[in-house]
């Protein structure tokens, strides 16, 4: 019993050191500069659905709902204007460095919170 | 089939340092090879663990009394549920289990991101998870090894602690350790987050899943705990504040803070810093609990736990607080860089950084109180102990604090709140709670603190609903929907929000339950004879018999009395002494359970002629208490599920987000 044993373990161990049989790689792509804009941008647009949905639900004064929002609004576009500054900078169109995964994910994020169609 | 325990075990940690020495090259040189190498190997610690765990449990099936661990803690008559139980019983088991699930939640990191090409995190992520389960591994393959052999083994086992005999006990441990182990991940991502420099929100996302479920686990042991302490313990209460108790309780306190925090940081990208410290700070209470439990340095109810390697997990405290703090001092610039300030004295936001204000200094109070033995010796040369009225004294007005921020914070907007638009949100809560006080005098809670707690608990639920009303309103406006669609659609699309809003419910049912039986408990001692009644409120018992019985492994004595509550029948209660064979007897109390209190009896002792003491507990909806873990669960287990992809929403492209920035609302 003892033998079936070590022959599973010599086994287990022959499947951890396969991969050093095969040719070096490096298969992680690094987050990009993009990225932690992207990561603003996402966080304006949250902030910015929430005083939506709060205002919506009557929990905002109309007052407090356009100050808010306007402040909000102005930071996002901001983010917006960085990214697009820092894509020409890198010579890349807006979007070229993050995945497109990334982008449909805030852009899922966004609906999902709205809950509706944002395209005009 | 011992010696494959044993192997396994010590398989288990040379591949760990396999592990650690693939992760460490693959990184330094930028070699997937080795990477992969390590994936692997965590896989296969996981495969070799289970096989210990496995070979352990079937140890105790089959009553293999030469391993010394299953002789400790079984023995042939106990039930074969109990004999499961047997791998947390002590120590040693306890260990191997928690080093088990630390291989679990290892895989399952693993599974998730390993071929994923942006999950370059991953390979510093398992750097601190495997580091750690490296430290576990040393203690159950060299310190305290489940499987060692006895020279003469007995023909029976020692049997199982009678307090442990219990369902409360089957599932207190585990649950616990769920919530302990569970932390782990989240630490290791915010130590990886620091390593890397990326100290952006990405980890928190990332971990989301994995706090609530070890905070959830955390509450659910804790909560199986007290209910463990109310049925086998028979003092009549849930929470003595016993030190190992509040070990459990610290990090949940700080965890609980952490998830409200992180909250800020995606929103408003603030408190950095703070996130990071919570997430060090509760991993390192898990093994500080874990700490006060195995040393025994503090006299506790769990003293069936002691033992020298405690001290080693002091030692590895140390290294983790020292790691810790040294990693974020390195990065503190740039974790200050792009720190925006609350704005509003009053607003979402500052209402969270109150509530983490609360719950870190609950966590110091509970602290200083459980340590205070240690600094007294330390100072004065003799261990003094605090009760339970220095942490209920300190603690009570700060849950109060808390209870009221969970009333207020969903009413206060982000960023600002005018105070129009906080009259308009505070004026339906406020009112139902105004309500409340006349009907509270009326069932006669009248004393200052509990007034505040049950009507602050009416507040947070009045604010609760009109949450889900609002909400549903809006759905209904908006989009023409019917109302239960719209709530339907409501909680579905913000299960994080309303799941959330669930748990606030629960909490409120929790401290309902806890403030309840902590003010209004009724206690009195009673000699009686037999066929002799007594009045206790509104109840009539009457004691009819003493009864000898015998179980499995023990002998008891039970004494029959009949309920009859507001003179009606509502049972027959069997307060018992048990005498088991191998060891300590215990009392178990018999409790006649409703939703308005429970009726708790205890059997005290008894005489030739068949007298009785008998202490006679009504505990005031201390039923809630469980009710509030339910539903706890249940709106966690809501906010964490995975939500539902829509196809449709997917094509939608950035610019309409631009379009939706400069064309709607107020803009």
């Amino acid at each position: 019993m003892l033998v079936i044993f070590f022959v599973l373990m010599l086994a287990f161990l022959a499947y951890i050191l396969l991969p050093l049989a095969q040719d070096s790689y490096w298969p992680f792509v690094k987050r990009g500069a993009l990225a932690g804009i992207q990561g603003d941008k996402k966080e304006g647009l949250w902030a910015i659905s929430d005083v939506d949905f709060e205002y919506e639900m009557g929990k905002l004064t109309r007052e407090d709902y356009i100050s808010t929002r306007e402040s909000l609004k102005k930071e996002a576009l901001h983010v917006l204007e960085r990214e697009r500054d820092l894509s020409e900078r890198i010579a890349l169109k807006p979007g070229k460095e993050i995945s497109e995964g990334l982008k449909k994910d805030i852009t899922r994020e966004v609906l999902r919170i709205c809950g509706k169609k944002l395209s005009s | 089939m011992i010696d494959f325990g044993k192997y396994s075990l010590l398989f288990s940690f040379i591949l760990s340092i396999l592990v650690q020495t693939g992760l460490s090259v693959g990184i330094k040189k930028r070699d997937g090879r080795f990477v992969d190498m390590a994936y692997r190997g965590v896989k296969v610690i996981f495969v070799f663990l289970t096989l210990a765990v496995g070979i352990l449990i079937y140890a105790f099936i089959t009553n293999d009394f030469r391993i010394e661990y299953v002789a400790s803690y079984s023995e042939k008559s106990l039930p074969v549920f109990y004999k499961v139980t047997g791998l947390w019983a002590g120590q040693k088991g306890s260990l191997l289990f928690w080093t088990w699930l630390l291989s679990i939640f290892a895989f399952i990191t693993v599974r998730r991101d390993e071929n994923k090409p942006n999950s370059v995190f991953l390979p510093y992520v398992l750097v601190f998870l495997n580091l750690t389960m490296m430290f576990f591994l040393v203690l159950v393959s060299f310190v305290t090894p489940p499987f060692e052999m006895l020279a003469r083994f007995p023909a029976d086992g020692n049997g199982l602690n009678p307090l442990l005999q219990n369902p409360g006990m089957v599932f207190h441990p585990p649950t616990l350790y769920l919530g302990y182990v569970g932390f782990t991940v989240p630490f290791a991502f915010a130590m990886a987050a620091l390593v890397m420099g990326d100290l952006g929100d990405w980890w928190i996302k990332k971990t989301r899943a994995w706090t609530l479920f070890s905070w959830v686990f955390l509450t659910l042991g804790i909560i199986f705990g007290g209910w463990w302490a109310y049925k086998e313990l028979g003092w009549g209460g849930v929470w003595g504040w016993d030190p190992v108790e509040n070990s459990s309780f610290m990090p949940w306190l700080t965890a609980t803070a952490f998830l409200h925090s992180v909250i800020i940081q995606e929103r408003r990208g603030m408190l950095k810093i703070w996130n990071l410290s919570l997430i060090l700070l509760t991993f390192a209470l898990s093994i500080f609990g874990t700490f006060i439990t195995r040393s025994g340095i503090i006299s506790s109810v769990h003293a069936f736990g002691q033992s020298p390697v405690g001290y080693v997990f002091l030692g590895f405290l140390f290294i983790i607080l020292a790691a810790g703090i040294y990693l974020i001092r390195t990065r503190y610039e740039k974790l200050r860089e792009k720190n925006p300030r609350i704005e509003a004295f009053l607003c979402r936001e500052s209402s969270f950084l109150y509530n983490n204000i609360i719950l870190v200094g609950i966590c110091f109070a509970t602290f200083w109180g459980t340590i205070f033995p240690l600094i007294s010796e330390a100072v004065k040369g003799v261990k003094i102990s605090v009760g339970p009225p220095f942490f209920n004294t300190i603690n009570s007005p700060l849950f109060l604090l808390l209870l009221i921020l969970m009333a207020v914070c969903p009413l206060l907007g982000w960023r600002r709140t005018s105070t129009k638009g906080m009259l308009k949100n505070f004026l339906i809560p406020f009112s139902v709670m105004a309500v409340s006080l006349p009907l509270l005098y009326i069932a006669g809670i009248r004393e200052f603190m509990p007034v505040f707690f049950f009507s602050f608990s009416v507040f947070v639920i009045a604010t609760v609903a009109r949450e889900f009303y609002l909400g549903t309103k809006a759905g209904v406006k908006n989009s023409g929907m019917g109302w239960m669609s719209s709530f339907m659609s409501l909680v579905l699309r913000n299960r994080r929000r309303y799941g959330g809003f669930v748990v606030h419910v629960g909490m409120v049912f929790i401290i309902l339950g806890l403030a309840g039986y902590g003010y209004y408990q009724y206690k009195e001692d009673f000699n009686l004879k037999k066929g002799q009644e007594i009045t206790v409120k509104h109840y009539r018992l009457k004691y009819i018999d003493l009864a000898n019985f015998e179980k499995w492994n023990y002998e008891a004595v039970g004494s029959l009395i009949e309920i009859y509550r507001s003179g009606k029948f509502a049972g027959i209660l069997r307060p018992e002494k048990r005498f088991y064979k191998k060891q300590e007897p215990s009392t178990e109390v018999a409790i006649l359970p409703s939703l308005a209190e429970d009726l708790y009896l205890i059997l005290g002792s008894w005489n030739p002629d068949g007298s009785i003491t008998l202490t006679v507990v009504i505990n005031p909806v201390i039923s809630w208490l469980w009710i509030g873990t339910g539903v706890v669960l249940f709106g966690t287990v809501w906010a964490v599920l995975p939500r539902r992809r829509r196809d449709d929403e997917v094509d939608v492209l950035e610019k309409d987000i631009i379009i939706y920035l400069r064309g709607t609302g107020a803009g």
